[in-house]
Parts: C-alpha cells; sequence; structure tokens
C-alpha cells in the first residue's frame, strides 16, 4: 500500500539535522503498522513525509502503486485528499463548529453542499459525536475533539489514515476508546493505518506490525508478537520499560551451587505450569530469582532467571523438554562442575 | 446648568459638521486601508519562511517599505504626497483630500496588525488544511482569515482609534475634523469651553468604536 524507499531527510539551518538517514519501509493494505520511538528519533518526520507535509532530502515514497514524490502539485493535492491525518494536538478550527469542522475537507474537494450535509451527519455518528455537531472545539473534551479530528480524516473516503501521536494528549481511558475507535475504522472499513507513537501501550493494543525507530533508521521491524517476545535492539527493551534480566556477579555469590538459567517464552507455552512440572516431574529445587511477563493480545511474554539444583541427567532431560516446548533455555551458570 | 447646555446648542452645528467630517474621513480611510492592508498583511505571513507560500526577498522587500511608511511623521508625509493626492482626487485641499495621506499612512499600519492576527494562527491548523489537500488560496481564506478573525476585527478597531488622532492633524490641509476644530478654536483663539466639548466627543466617540470592536471580536471568538 505504502512504500519507502531509501528516505532521508535533512534540516539545513543553523544546526544540519539528519532526522531520517535511509528509511526503507513496506506497509500491507488494511494493516495498523506502528512505529515507535523516543522524541527525537525521527518518526515525526518520518510520517510527515508520506504525505509530503515535509519533503524528503531523497528517497521515493509509493502509495497505492504512484510514486508521490514526483507528482506536481495540484496532483499532490489530490493524493493528499485521499489520505486521512490525525493529529496530538487535533488542529480544529476554533472558528467553525464540530460539523463545520468535518465539512471542511469536503469543501476542499467540491463536494456539493446537500451531499456534505449528509456525510456530516453519517461521519459524526460513526464517531458517535452527533449530538455534537453544534458545538465549537474548544467545548469539547479532549477525546471528544480528537474524534472530530478522526471524522474530518476520514471525510473524503481515503484509503490511508495517518495518526501522529494521536493520543499522546490523551489520559489512559480515553486513549483505550481513541485506539478502539481506530482499530474498529480500520476493520470496518478496510483503511491502511500507520501511526507513530512513543507509548508501547498504543503498539500493543491495536498494531499489527511495528517499527522501532532510533536515531533516524529503524532499527527493528516486525509483528508486534515478535518483536515483544524477543526484542533485538536495545533501544526496543527501553521502550518497552523491559530491564534486561542480568546476572550481577554479587547475585550469585550469595546463592547456592545450583544451574541458573535464564527462560524466555513466547505465547502458548507461557501458559504451562513449567515451575511445577521442573518440581515435580524432575525432582528439582526451583528457585526464582527474577522474572518479567507481558501480555499482548492475549498470549505471554517474558523472562525468568531461575535457579536449579538436582541430578544432572535430570536437569539435562528437563531441559530438552523445554525447548520441545518452545522456550528459550539460556544457561547461566552450569552447576554441573560443582557436583 | 442651563447656561451650560445654552451654551452648548451654540455651539452645536460647529461640533455635528466636525463629527461628520470626523466620520467621513477616518471611515473612507479605514475602508481603503483595510481593503489593501488585509492582502498586505497576509502577503507579509505566508512569505515567511516556512509558511505556506515562502518568499523570502519578497518578504524583506514589504518588511522595508512597511517599515518606512510607519516611519515618516504623519504630518510630513500628509505634506510629501500632495501632488499624488492631487492626482487621485483632483485637488490637495479639503475633507475629502485629507482621506488620501490618511489612508497612505494606516494602510501599514493596518499590515502589521493584520501581521500579527495571522500570526496567532496555530501553525497545526494549517498544517492539517494542507494534509487534507487545501490549496493556499483556501488556506487563506478559509483557515488563516476565519480563525483570526477576532484578532482581525480588533486590529481594524486599534487603526480606527488611532487615526482619529492623526485625522487631528489634516487641519493643516483644510481637512476639518473634530480634532480640527479643537486645535484652531480651542488651542489658537483660545476658546477653552469648545476645546473641552469637541474633547468630550472624541472620547465619546473612541469609547463607542471600541466597545463595538469589542463586542464584534467578542462574537467571531471561539477559542
Amino acid at each position: 500500500m505504502i512504500q519507502v524507499v531509501d528516505l532521508y531527510k535533512t534540516y539545513e539551518g543553523r544546526e544540519r539535522v539528519e532526522a531520517i538517514k535511509g528509511v526503507d519501509l513496506e506497509i500491507r493494505k488494511e494493516e495498523i503498522f506502528g512505529i515507535i520511538g523516543a522524541s527525537g528519533a525521527g518518526k515525526s518526520s518520518l510520517i510527515r513525509c508520506l504525505n509530503l507535509l515535509e519533503i524528503p532530502t531523497s528517497g521515493q515514497i509509493y502509495v497505492d502503486g504512484s510514486e508521490l514524490t514526483n507528482l506536481s502539485r495540484n496532483k499532490l493535492r489530490k493524493a493528499r485528499q485521499k489520505m486521512g491525518m490525525i493529529f496530538q494536538h487535533f488542529n480544529l478550527l476554533s472558528s467553525r463548529t464540530v460539523a463545520g469542522n468535518v465539512e471542511f475537507p469536503l469543501e476542499i474537494v467540491g463536494v456539493p453542499k446537500k451531499d456534505r450535509a449528509r456525510k456530516v451527519q453519517e461521519l459524526l455518528e460513526l464517531v458517535g459525536l452527533a449530538d455534537r455537531a453544534d458545538h465549537y472545539p474548544s467545548e469539547l473534551s479532549g477525546g471528544q475533539k480528537q474524534r472530530v479530528g478522526i471524522a474530518r480524516a476520514l471525510a473524503n473516503d481515503p484509503k490511508v489514515l495517518l495518526c501522529d501521536e494521536a493520543t499522546s494528549a490523551l489520559d489512559p481511558v480515553t486513549t483505550r476508546n481513541i485506539l478502539r475507535l481506530i482499530k474498529e475504522i480500520n476493520q470496518r472499513l478496510g483503511l491502511t493505518v500507520i501511526l507513530i507513537t512513543h507509548e508501547m501501550d498504543v503498539i500493543r493494543k491495536i498494531c499489527d506490525r511495528v517499527a522501532v525507530m532510533d536515531e533516524g533508521v529503524i532499527k527493528e521491524l516486525g509483528e508486534v508478537k515478535e518483536i515483544f517476545a524477543a526484542p533485538k535492539s536495545p533501544v526496543t527493551r527501553e521502550l518497552l520499560g523491559q530491564v534486561e534480566l542480568k546476572v550481577e556477579p554479587e547475585i550469585l555469590r550469595g546463592l547456592g551451587e545450583g544451574w541458573i538459567w535464564k527462560l524466555t517464552f513466547i505465547g502458548p507455552s507461557a501458559k504451562e505450569p513449567i515451575i511445577s512440572q521442573l518440581i515435580q516431574q524432575y525432582h528439582l529445587q526451583v528457585n526464582i530469582l527474577a522474572g518479567n511477563i507481558e501480555q499482548i493480545h492475549g498470549d505471554s511474554f517474558g523472562e525468568l532467571l531461575i535457579e536449579l539444583e538436582g541430578n544432572v541427567d535430570q536437569i539435562y532431560q528437563a531441559m530438552d523438554d523445554l525447548l520441545n516446548k518452545g522456550l528459550k533455555v539460556e544457561v547461566i551458570r552450569d552447576g554441573s562442575n560443582d557436583c | 446648568m442651563e447656561a451650560m447646555i445654552v451654551k452648548l446648542s451654540k455651539h452645536f452645528p460647529l461640533l455635528m459638521d466636525g463629527l461628520r467630517e470626523t466620520i467621513y474621513m477616518v471611515g473612507m480611510s479605514i475602508l481603503v486601508a483595510t481593503l489593501i492592508g488585509i492582502p498586505l498583511g497576509v502577503l507579509l505571513v505566508v512569505t515567511e519562511k516556512g509558511h505556506i507560500w515562502e518568499k523570502r526577498w519578497l518578504n524583506m522587500i514589504l518588511g522595508w517599505v512597511i517599515n518606512i511608511g510607519r516611519s515618516v511623521p504623519f504630518i510630513i508625509l500628509m505634506v510629501a504626497i500632495i501632488p499624488f493626492t492631487r492626482a487621485l482626487v483632483g485637488t490637495s485641499i479639503g475633507t475629502t483630500a485629507a482621506i488620501v495621506p490618511l489612508t497612505v499612512a494606516s494602510i501599514p499600519f493596518m499590515a502589521r496588525v493584520v501581521e500579527a492576527g495571522l500570526k496567532e494562527v496555530d501553525p497545526g491548523v494549517v498544517e492539517a488544511a494542507l494534509a487534507m489537500g487545501a490549496s493556499r488560496m483556501e488556506i487563506i481564506l478559509k483557515v488563516l482569515i476565519p480563525e483570526a478573525l477576532a484578532s482581525l476585527i480588533l486590529g481594524v478597531t486599534i487603526t480606527t482609534i488611532s487615526l482619529i488622532g492623526y485625522s487631528a492633524m489634516a487641519g493643516a490641509i483644510g481637512g476639518g475634523g473634530l480634532g480640527d476644530l479643537a486645535i484652531r478654536y480651542g488651542y489658537q483663539r483660545f476658546r477653552a469651553d469648545i476645546m473641552l466639548e469637541t474633547v468630550i466627543l472624541l472620547v465619546i466617540l473612541v469609547q463607542i468604536i471600541q466597545w463595538i470592536g469589542n463586542r464584534l471580536a467578542e462574537r467571531f471568538n471561539h477559542k
């Protein structure tokens, strides 16, 4: 649906800022694609390049097969009319009512007045604000403002919805509602959604795939589940709020002589009572040292640091068993030498 | 008290003539100045760096010309453009002739006031309109001006009031008006009563204009 090829964006000014340093990206039709990064990572520049609010320094953007980067001014305007966008600060016209704001993009495209009123009504019903049509934005809450923003973005039946930190100015409950609405629209209208955020929670709740950005490049890209389960780059871990389970030598010294394993589990395996199996089936002594577990799309992901003591053969068997179940087992300390 | 009313009524026709002349001069000038000043103010904003029609040279030249216009003292401007005034309205003396320098003096003032008003418009809203595929003209007419309307109304109000001040000097070319009345009768002929009455009338005029401006601005302010 959207293809980004070798994209660079440099801001020339008193200080030269290389915001995007070579990004290649392919966004599939009808998926919700998240781009996450800390502020200054280049994600905001990237999403602005997708509808050419920022002109890329080099590289190409293709939307639905046509190259955006070499369109004339007029054709670009037409292309933008088929891409909705919502913003962190909503950017509604304060001089127009809710209905007037939603009508605005229809005026730009030149929809006749009669049809505009009907379309506005439809859109306001879709976002649940039909009863607020005659209010001014200043009379609305943040969540309601973003709903108006969404209705406005959908006015010209776009194929793509760009969300620029759309929930960053909202409280957690409102964020959840807005995300639900975006997901609903994505499914109902078959819209391709690209959102940027600095909150992992947003990604976890609605995205299919995610790209992690840092210092102007994409550090990691994949299915949300995979990224959550096994974050490769330190940046991703940081964004996940996960502290890598590090084993300090002091901790080891204070412990017994047993094995120390780090278990990484993904999805269904996490639901099995692994620890009790180790204890009951293999007659091992298990001591949990540290761990963290996250829930994504109903599955669990996490790491567990355990200390084991018992028969060496049993320990090897237990390890095979765990590996067969799809867990990753990392031996931090080998207890067999000490036995 | 009675004596005062008698006195006042004696000057009444004189004062009313002055008031009419002031309203005529200032009204016409503000009308033309608004029609020219708003487009100039818009141009000043949109040609700025990073705005929808970035033209650094045009912006710089426009800025200079406006600053020059604003730095020339009104009384000098009035005399300096006499040939222009004569070419435009056929005479360089009288109330109608005074409209020309008053307009010329208020255009740069108006342009700056409009510029300041338009700069208050949230850049995010302009960006949103761009993202929707709006053209430059649509952004100016449907976003910038409506969003800044309350500020623009207050700007026109301020310009109108300062024009009333300027118009006192229009007497130098026989423009008439209340200010001129105060100078000729009150100051030059030591008629303190007429001076006082004129000033009271001016105060009332300014109060009314400011009140109307505030009300209108309030009406269009939905922030």
